[in-house]
């Protein structure tokens, strides 16, 4: 531990620190510019260059380490005549005219002032120059006040490893360049923003809030570009899109966020200040002006004598059938061509703000949208909703009452909707998208180990784990933030290994890609362990002291020789081997998987056979070696754990347990006999024909897209005697309700979420709800109440409070804490406690705390491709987008990176069907067809095709297989049998 | 003098010899004239006795800097079980220095015993020889030369049949001045921008790919295998009498306003005055010598007054105010204009800056702005001064030196010349003989 003086005042430091670090643990304010954390250390700027007694010249305080006896003057005469002489070397091409009179604007120009150094210059030399992005509506350059201090370049690189800024040049010529060409899209920009969140001069700036203006009408002139409105405060708030849970801070003016700016870096966030696309740019959604800012009710309802009835004939005198309007279905819409979409949506022949049209027009709601409809008060609104779900409730029973709850909402909010539905209503039919993603993981996990969530933290992952293996999760594009820390992991020296069928970014990257055949898993990974007990790499003292049943998968993997493996999935055996050896040999290996494993009707056989893996391995329990199944909604981790699930309460707690229901109940204060003993339906069992579900409340959620087979989902929504919908906007699903309730985004309430590592972080409200749209919690609360259910809460914090007294793991957790701290992550027992980053290490939460091996048997999929239907058909998701796409086609910047939908075919399948990129193609399965763009990627191999879910105008459900996993009921997404045809006459080769 | 001149008998030819003599570019040919002689030998020795032996010799690095060669090699640490390096430096990019490219020319091989030698005495099995870009008959010479001493098992993994591996490889620059400075060299070599690295780690400790690498000079390599040859004592007898700092033999380029420009090998200690009037043949049709800069275009200028008396070793050319530097001897005479010359001096490190630092990025531009402008007649009264200012703010302040080396020329030449500066401003004449357009 060095010793040393700083400005008189003793320290000591760790080896290694520099002599800006332990100034910075002092509170001692040395100047920097090119120094940032986590990035680097160039040392270019030289504004740092501090007095060290003994030494003739200054030193960089951010390169040079601290040494025992130090003494160091931070602010000498010569370190401040050296800080004065950079930076009015900097203002010599810095339009310094235009910082304002005795203020700054940014970090360059505070310094300019702090050191008291004059900002007239001489125009001996030009404002400097560099790559403008000319057209981005996202990002923009202005690069004459560009001091080169290179962090963007090294944010781009150290942080996202991208890559896509460098220097080009020498000298006074040398500027700052995006990729080779001056494209970014050329040089595999991503758009996450984080040179414009390094950027000290605003060099390099976003201008959402221009967009947003120009949209609105008001004239803004591009080369004012920076002058940003002025943000009246800054609101912690977590982001709505994915499970990674970063934080942002919204900046708020007048009601509206004008901006998303990230967590300082060094802070302790999930995201470490990082953000994605999605997170700083896709936010705008909250502002569309197709929110819905009044409730509606569908015409033809009226009341009668205290009592509303429905009139269909207002709607066969429209022509409407059945809870129908005046729109296409989903199928009808999907048949249409679509417009060729560019491979370059940032066409650099246009340029400036707008020309991309006025982004609400693009994906808007269609005004015949709401022609069923008419606005309704929040008063008849309720009173309608109420009076039907008791109205079924009490003729039809419970059973035929079902609510789709939302990962997108908060604990609370989820927490008391399914409180509301099984002590108002008596009906377990509670459930949400969970069912569509990771219910096999959560069913394979609780037979293995009585577990539902991730065994450790995403930061494991990036600083400790030696192999890292990923299966089936296209992180860099799902959960781009955790994505570029497994590439930081990668850089650091860890193994990767890929199991996709398709070449995703993390496949090129990886030093093994395991490019399996669709739905091959269980062959695929019982030929590894397979070939991990032949070598003996099994690790025997674990199997013996935390396992049972290790002899009936021992005897069960024995078949597969990674040979059969082989044949079977079509990697390599040799390939097989060594991805087996390494995960094996760890030492520490982590294992993540998402979607493309669960989403099979062998779900929970895949994911069993990968906790085979793991825990023949013993891959689990130690910090470093992490199981984390990647959650895909920022809070569907957070809605499981809420007991929005059939089977459970809080915490997992089972629904067959008498005197767990008697807990509950009598804290909800209702009888037992309310709630049923017995698990109610799942999503896939509820939108299922013979289903006895008469009548359905949703809260965010857009099942008609998202469900397999669209059009069977649409014909039964349109079928059920009542459908309430609490959304943003006026849903695919939202079309057939007879209520849509306006609820709020996430900027617009508090509320907590939990992101994949099992982090409770708390969201803050920022603005108000648009025009009478209510927070959820409030429209919640007013139903339970109108039903008959005492729910006596007014914020969500005393909700949490509730909540905490009936989840033991979560007892320690209040929204008081977690005001305090940057989340907790649970179990949290007491509130003391300060979270757990890693389970397990004990044992496991069985009776005995040993796990269970299972066996599992290879079956192929559903639906394998035949001669009338010769393709695979893969779907997920896009980077720019977010499942059905209600909030991120909605967004600006989003929509204007993918706004057409398109199937990915190789290039030698592309040659075969005579199509070029861009050209129409009608893709059919036995189920329904679209057609829909080409893009020709050789990320897909030969005769496998993906079709993103987000386009209703080209649904890729409509072509889903609805077969269903036996355990978890999750539809096989995954794999399809599909056919594909030109649309245009074929071209010559 | 070298090749095509013949030597003055003044000077003391030792890697010199054999400039001009093709057949002194074979294997064979370098074998018959005493070549790899030395190698031979020095596989047969501990590592540590051949650094002992140029510890002794006093052999100092020719690049510029001037650091013991012996005590450079002693920081590498012997047996610490990482792969060690040797970078030749061949990036012979400052301006009035063409020493090395004469060496590469005509005795590729002294060069490569000299890496192969170095490689071993640090514990290295790899030297790399990185050639400045725009030496192109060096790079062919160095490349055939390497390829037939590896045809020979001169060079390679049983080297001259000692069982060790040594092996040699040319690296071909890019063109860039920047490349010359080692931790840019090393950059470079490693395939990226040839940007210098902050320092610490030094390359001792973590250098070319991460690994612990010395990087020394041409001349410097070539000197060893005669001195392994010849022993420490004959080394170091080629000396002042009253200086044993500065031992040996130095090749001298001279060039500019000079009568006989070349290359000149002399023992150190030789007086600057005579070099110049009576090797060199002074300064042409009868004019003056008014400025000279002896070590390359990064040392202050001196004039011929303070020349004429320099003596030529580094402690000398200290006391004479400047440096010997890469000894890349620049004459400049009473028809030259100085701003000019340091304009065009001030243009050349404004195109080589790596841009990495403020100081430099900026203060070189910026100081060649100027000095254009005053060359043009646009100089104000104040631009002497501001030009001081720069060059203050850019000396000492730098990643590397190339800062500094452009602040030099102006603050020597201000002290020397600033008449010459002045009269530029206030549009008078003040040569006595018409100054010649460059």
């Amino acid at each position: 531990m060095p010793q040393l003086i700083i400005d008189g005042l003793p320290t000591s430091v760790p080896q290694g620190a520099t002599i800006l670090d332990a100034a910075r643990a002092l509170q001692i304010d040395v100047p920097t510019l090119c120094w940032y954390p986590k990035l680097t250390t160039v040392g270019n700027c030289r504004i740092c260059l501090v007095s060290v007694e003994g030494n003739p010249k200054l030193v960089p305080a951010c390169a040079t380490p601290a040494a025992d006896g130090m003494v160091v003057t931070t602010e000498s005469h010569a370190a401040v005549r050296n800080r004065q002489g950079v930076l009015s070397m900097l203002l010599e091409r810095y339009p310094g005219e235009q910082i304002p009179a005795g203020g700054y604007r940014n970090e360059f120009e505070e310094l300019v002032r702090r050191y008291d150094v004059p900002t007239t210059r001489s125009h001996d030399l030009p404002l400097r120059m560099g790559d403008e992005r000319d057209g981005d509506p996202v990002i923009q350059h202005d690069m004459s006040t560009c001091i080169l201090c290179t962090r963007c370049v090294r944010a781009c690189e150290d942080i996202q490893v991208v890559g896509v800024l460098d220097v080009a040049h020498r000298g006074d010529h040398a500027q700052i360049i995006v990729g080779a060409d001056g494209n970014p899209e050329h040089a595999g920009c991503t758009w996450c923003g984080e040179c414009v969140r390094v950027c000290p001069t605003g060099a390099i700036h976003d201008i959402i809030p221009m967009a947003l203006r120009a949209a609105s009408g008001e004239m803004v002139d591009r080369s004012r570009s920076k002058d940003m409105p002025a943000p009246d405060r800054t609101v912690r708030s977590v982001c709505p899109y994915c499970a990674v849970g970063c934080q942002l801070d919204l900046q708020v003016q007048e009601n509206k966020v004008i901006h998303v700016r990230s967590p300082w870096i060094e802070e302790n966030t999930p995201n470490q200040g990082s953000t994605c696309v999605k997170g700083r740019f896709g936010t705008d959604f909250v502002q569309h002006r197709d929110r819905l800012t009044k409730p509606m009710i569908r015409r033809g309802w009226s009341k009668h004598d205290g009592q509303w009835v429905f009139d269909p004939a207002t709607h066969a005198e429209a022509g409407w059938g059945r809870r129908g309007g005046p729109w296409d279905l989903v199928e009808q819409e999907s048949m249409g061509t679509k417009r060729r979409p560019k491979t370059n949506p940032f066409d650099r022949t246009q340029s400036g703000i707008g020309s991309l049209g006025d982004p609400r027009d693009r994906v808007a709601t269609p005004a015949s949208w709401y022609e069923p409809f008419r606005e309704a008060t929040w008063e008849e609104a309720m009173e309608l909703t109420a009076q039907q779900l008791v109205r079924l409730r009490d003729t039809n029973g419970p059973a035929s009452l079902a609510v789709f709850q939302s990962a997108k909402c908060s604990n609370e909010e989820n927490y008391l909707l399914q409180r509301m539905f099984r002590a108002g209503i008596g009906s377990n039919n509670v459930d949400h998208c969970t069912r569509l993603c990771h219910s096999s993981s959560v069913s394979a996990m609780q037979r293995a180990m009585n577990t539902s969530a991730a065994s450790g933290s995403m930061r494991e992952v990036e600083h400790e784990a030696d192999v890292i293996f990923i299966l089936g999760a296209n992180t860099t594009e799902s959960h781009p933030v955790f994505g570029a820390a497994i590439k930081r992991a990668v850089k650091r020296g860890a193994t990767l290994i890929v199991a996709d069928p398709r070449k995703i970014e993390l496949a090129a990257r990886a030093h093994i890609h395991l490019q399996a055949q669709p739905g091959s898993d269980v062959a695929l990974l019982n030929g590894m362990l397979h070939h991990i007990l032949a070598l003996g790499l099994e690790d025997r003292d674990f199997i013996a002291r935390r396992t049972h049943n290790f002899d009936a998968v021992r005897a069960a993997v024995q078949p597969y020789t990674p040979e059969r493996a082989e044949q079977i999935s079509g990697v390599p055996a040799a390939q097989i081997r060594r991805a087996a050896e390494l995960y094996a040999q760890g030492p520490r290996s982590c294992t993540l998987w998402a979607m493309g494993l669960t989403q099979h009707h062998t779900g929970t056989d895949i994911v069993t056979s990968l906790l085979n893996l793991i825990l023949a391995t013993g891959m689990i329990g130690r910090w470093g070696a992490a199981m984390i199944p990647i959650r895909g909604q920022n809070n569907v981790q957070g809605a499981s754990d809420m007991g929005a699930i059939p089977m459970v309460y809080t915490d997992y707690q089972t629904v067959t347990d008498p005197a767990i229901r008697h807990t509950f109940a009598s804290a909800w204060g209702v009888p037992d006999e309310r709630i049923p003993l017995t698990p109610g339906l799942k999503v896939t069992q509820i939108v299922a024909d013979g289903s006895p579900v008469r009548g359905m409340y949703i809260m965010g959620e857009n099942p008609i897209l998202s469900d397999p087979e669209v059009s069977h989902a649409e014909a039964w929504f349109r079928d059920l005697e009542f459908l309430a919908v609490q959304d943003l906007f006026l849903t695919e699903t939202a079309r057939y309700a007879d209520v849509v309730l306006p609820g709020s985004s996430f900027a617009e309430k508090d509320g907590t979420f939990v992101n994949t590592e099992r982090r409770i972080q708390l969201s803050r409200k920022a603005i108000d709800p648009p025009g009478n749209a209510r927070p959820d919690l409030d429209i919640i609360i007013d139903l339970s109440r109108r039903i008959g259910l005492p729910t006596p809460f007014v914020t969500a914090a005393e909700v949490m409070d509730e909540i905490a007294r009936l989840t033991p793991s979560w007892r320690g957790v209040s929204h008081q804490r977690l005001e305090a701290v940057a989340g907790l992550q649970y179990p949290v027992p007491n509130h003391e406690h300060p979270g757990t980053d890693f389970l397990f290490d004990q044992a496991f939460p069985t009776r005995d705390g040993m796990a269970t091996f299972h066996p599992v048997e290879f079956l192929p999929a559903a639906e394998l491709p035949d001669e009338e239907y010769p393709y695979f058909l893969n779907t997920g998701r896009q980077m720019y987008h977010w499942h059905t796409g209600t909030m991120s086609r909605r967004s600006y910047t989003l929509d204007a990176r993918e706004s057409t939908p398109i199937v990915e075919l190789h290039p030698d399948d592309a040659v075969e069907l005579g199509v070029a990129d861009g050209d129409p193609v009608r893709v059919a399965s036995r189920r329904g067809e679209v057609v829909i763009s080409v893009r020709i990627s050789e990320r897909v191999a030969r005769k496998q095709l993906f079709i993103p879910m987000h386009y209703r105008e080209a649904a890729a459900n409509l072509l889903t297989n609805k077969a269903l996993d036996p355990y978890a009921h999750i539809p096989e997404f995954k794999v399809c049998a599909v056919s594909i045809s030109a649309l245009v006459p074929a071209r010559q080769p | 003098m070298g090749y095509p001149h013949k030597p003055h008998p003044r000077e003391t030819q030792v890697l010199s010899t054999h400039f001009g003599t093709a057949d002194a570019r074979t294997a064979e040919g370098w074998k018959q004239r005493g070549g790899y002689k030395a190698l031979q030998n020095a596989l047969g020795m501990d590592p540590l006795a051949i650094q002992q032996v140029v510890k002794d010799s006093g052999l100092r690095g020719r690049g510029g800097a001037g650091f013991p060669t012996g005590l450079k090699w002693s920081f590498m640490k012997q047996g610490d079980g990482k792969p060690h390096y040797l970078c030749c430096n061949a990036d012979e990019s400052e301006p009035g220095t063409f020493k090395d490219r004469e060496i590469m020319r005509w005795t590729p091989h002294a060069l490569i015993e000299g890496c192969a030698i170095g490689a071993y005495a640090i514990g290295a099995e790899t030297a790399y020889i990185y050639i400045r870009g725009e030496f192109t008959e060096p790079l062919d010479v160095m490349e055939r030369a390497v390829a037939e001493a590896r045809a020979a098992g001169i060079i390679g993994k049983n080297a001259m049949g000692s069982g060790k591996t040594v092996d040699v490889w040319v690296h071909k620059g890019a063109g860039a001045y920047i490349c010359g400075e080692e931790t840019a060299l090393m950059n470079s070599l490693e395939g990226k921008r040839g940007n210098p690295r902050i320092k610490p780690p030094f390359p001792a400790v973590a250098g070319l790919f991460g690994m612990p690498t010395t990087i020394n000079n041409v001349e410097t390599l070539t000197a060893v295998p005669h001195i392994l040859n010849n022993g420490a004592d004959w080394y170091k007898k080629m000396s002042r009498p009253d200086n044993p700092k500065s031992t040996g033999t130095k090749l001298w380029s001279v060039c500019g306003n000079i009568t006989r420009p070349g290359n000149y090998e002399v023992e150190m200690g030789f007086p600057f005055g005579e070099f110049l009037q009576d090797l060199c043949g002074g300064a042409p049709n009868g004019r003056k010598i008014k400025a000279v800069i002896p070590g390359g275009s990064s040392v202050p200028i001196i004039t011929w007054e303070e020349a004429e008396s320099a003596v030529m070793d580094y402690e000398g050319m200290v006391a004479a105010g400047t440096m010997l530097g890469s000894a890349g001897c620049i004459v400049i005479d009473e028809a030259q204009s100085m701003p000019r010359q340091i304009a065009r001096l001030a243009r050349f490190y404004a195109h080589e800056s790596c841009a990495q630092c403020t100081q430099c990025r900026e203060g070189t531009a910026w100081t060649t702005k100027i000095l254009e402008r005053i060359c043009a007649g646009d100089g104000t009264a104040e631009d002497l001064d501001t030009l001081l200012s720069i060059a203050d703010n850019m000396t000492g302040k730098t990643i590397c030196v190339l800062s500094d080396s452009c602040a030099t020329p102006v603050v020597s030449g201000l002290q020397r010349w600033r008449h010459e500066f002045e009269a530029l401003i206030t549009r008078k004449t003040v040569h006595a003989v018409p100054a010649v357009v460059a």
